[in-house]
This record gives C-alpha cells, structure tokens and sequence, in this order.
C-alpha cells in the first residue's frame, strides 16, 4: 500500500519534475493519482502546472534572423596555416613560460630597489650631518 | 553519412571553410535561440550567436575531445558571451503587468519572453537549457559551473516563478 501524498509534496513534485507524471517514479505517481482522486486543490495545481508545459511548448519555437548564418560564415576569414601551431604553443606554454619569468621578475624589482653599496654609504652619512667628510680626504 | 560535431571541429581547427559552414547551419539555430531566451532581444541573441562562431572558427583548438560534448562546450561560449553583455548592460526594468495580457500570438510570445525574462539569469539559464533545450542537467551543471542537484533546484524555483506569474496576470 502506498503511502498518502501530502499537497506540499505533491506541489515539489510538479516543480521538480513537471506535469507529465509519466516521467515521475512509479510509486510517487501512483501516491499522487490517489491525491488527485481527492483533492480539488491538487487538481487545481496539476492544471497549473498543465498550462505551464503549453506555454513552455510555445517558447520552444525560434526561428533565426534570414542572412544571420551567412554574415558570419563571410566574417570568418581564412586563417594563416600556422594558427593552430601558435594557438597549441601559446596554450601549452603560457605556464612554464610565466614561472621562469616570475623569479626573474622578482630578481630585477629587488636589484632595482634595493640601494647599492655607495648609495647606502651616503644615506648612513647624511644620519650624521655632524662629521665632516672633508676631514677623511686624505690630501694628495 | 553526415559528419560527426567531433570531426567537424577536427576539420575547422586545421582551417576547412566548408566543415565551418556545416557545422554553422548545424549550432546557429540552438545558439540562436539560447542566445535570445537568454537576453530577450533578437539583435543580442544575433550579436553573441556571431561571437560564439567566430570565436569557434579561430579557437577551435582549444575543444578538447571526449572531455565535454562538443553541443554543451558550444553553449558554454554562448553563455558567458551573454553573462559579458548582460554585464554591460544597466539592470533590465521589471516588466509591467499591464503589458502581460493579450491574445495575439506574435505578442503572446514577447508576453512569454518576458515572464522568462523576469527570472534570474541563473534559472533562466537552467530553463532555457533543460526545459526549453535538450540539455540534459548534468550538462546544464558543467554550463552554470555548479552541482546537478543546484541545477535541479533552480529549475523548481524556475517553474514556481513562471506559475505565480501566470497566475497573477
């Protein structure tokens, strides 16, 4: 014996799976024939969902722009015969390639920040403005 | 016999025009009509159908064989080429109710478009994939980059939406 369907259930049902309920599984289907027999509020949201497929159905018709097709098929050019080479080398290297590149683009932002050993003699110097570096020329 | 999607992509990545044009009659339509369930306007859904193919004409290279379906790959360019332009745009004004009750058949359509447009983009997605396309939701999951199960919950948040809608008009 099935179990009773509840009207909530029933209603996730129709959501879930739609109005055919020849696509539901076969014991829900036979708990929900049972409450259809009942229920006029069941009734009522199978018709719903019914109307729901028809104009679902409706929506399924499009028909394409005339000349859509061939404006694109005269956009795409001819391609250079080396394309896909390119398109497998630039696919296939971009990794390795940006993993070399980052250490040495990390190397070149520190050499170029980073203050030589003269530059940091200088800064060091001008901490002390006291000391005269006149007096460590040794006159020739 | 009519070529297989796989070694039609075969063909274009080595430049073939022709096994191009074959596979454009092929994809436009489907394209074409994600593209415009997608964005609700004709000139959009004809802007992206032309990204999605010109960039399958010059990056057919990059498909990987076996590893998705050459259809749900072809989407998967459609749909971040309309989240792009989506992007882009300023948000969409709420359709009025006023505009969602005719009998015409041409504009019963544009009402039915807007009902669709006036999900989020996510379920409209999964909508127009699964229930208005032939994507299976396990192909809709690799397109919208989340679980299945996720999937599934937006297609019944979808079709709860689209009811109330039409229940209120």
């Amino acid at each position: 014996m099935n179990e009773a369907m509840h009207i909530d259930s029933f209603r996730a049902l129709l959501d879930a799976r739609g109005a055919d309920m020849n696509d539901w599984p076969h014991a829900q289907r036979l708990a929900a024939q049972a409450l259809l027999r009942a229920s006029t509020e069941a009734q009522q949201e199978l018709a719903s969902a019914q109307a729901l497929e028809q104009t679902l159905s409706a929506l399924r018709m499009h028909s394409v722009t005339p000349g859509l097709a061939t404006r694109i098929s005269a956009l795409a050019e001819p391609v250079d015969p080396l394309r896909p080479l390119f398109d497998w080398l630039t696919e296939k290297l971009w990794r390795p390639a940006a993993m070399l590149l980052a250490p040495l683009m990390v190397g070149a932002i520190i050499g170029a920040t980073v203050p030589g050993e003269e530059e940091r003699y200088d800064t060091y110097l001008a901490d002390y403005p006291w000391i005269d570096t006149q007096e460590f020329v040794i006159d020739e | 016999m009519e070529p297989s999607d796989e070694a039609l992509m075969a063909a274009i990545t080595q430049g073939d025009k022709g096994a191009f044009d074959v596979f454009l009659t092929r994809h436009l339509p489907p394209i074409n009509a994600y593209a415009y369930r997608l964005t609700g306007s004709r000139a959009d859904a004809d802007d992206v159908s032309q990204d999605v193919f010109l960039k399958v004409w010059q990056k057919a290279a990059t498909y990987r064989k076996g590893k998705v379906k050459v259809t749900t790959w072809l989407h998967t360019i459609a749909h971040n080429a309309v989240v792009d332009l989506l992007r882009r745009r300023r948000p969409q004004v709420p359709v009025e109710e006023s505009t969602l009750t005719t009998t015409d058949p041409q504009e019963d359509s544009e009402r039915l478009h807007k009902l669709l447009g006036a999900l989020p983009l996510n379920q409209r997605t999964a909508v127009a994939l699964c229930l208005l396309g032939e994507h299976s939701t396990r192909e809709a999951a690799h397109i919208l980059r989340m679980t299945p199960r996720a999937v599934e919950s937006l297609i019944s948040r979808a079709r709860r939406s689209l009811k109330e809608a039409m229940h209120h008009e």
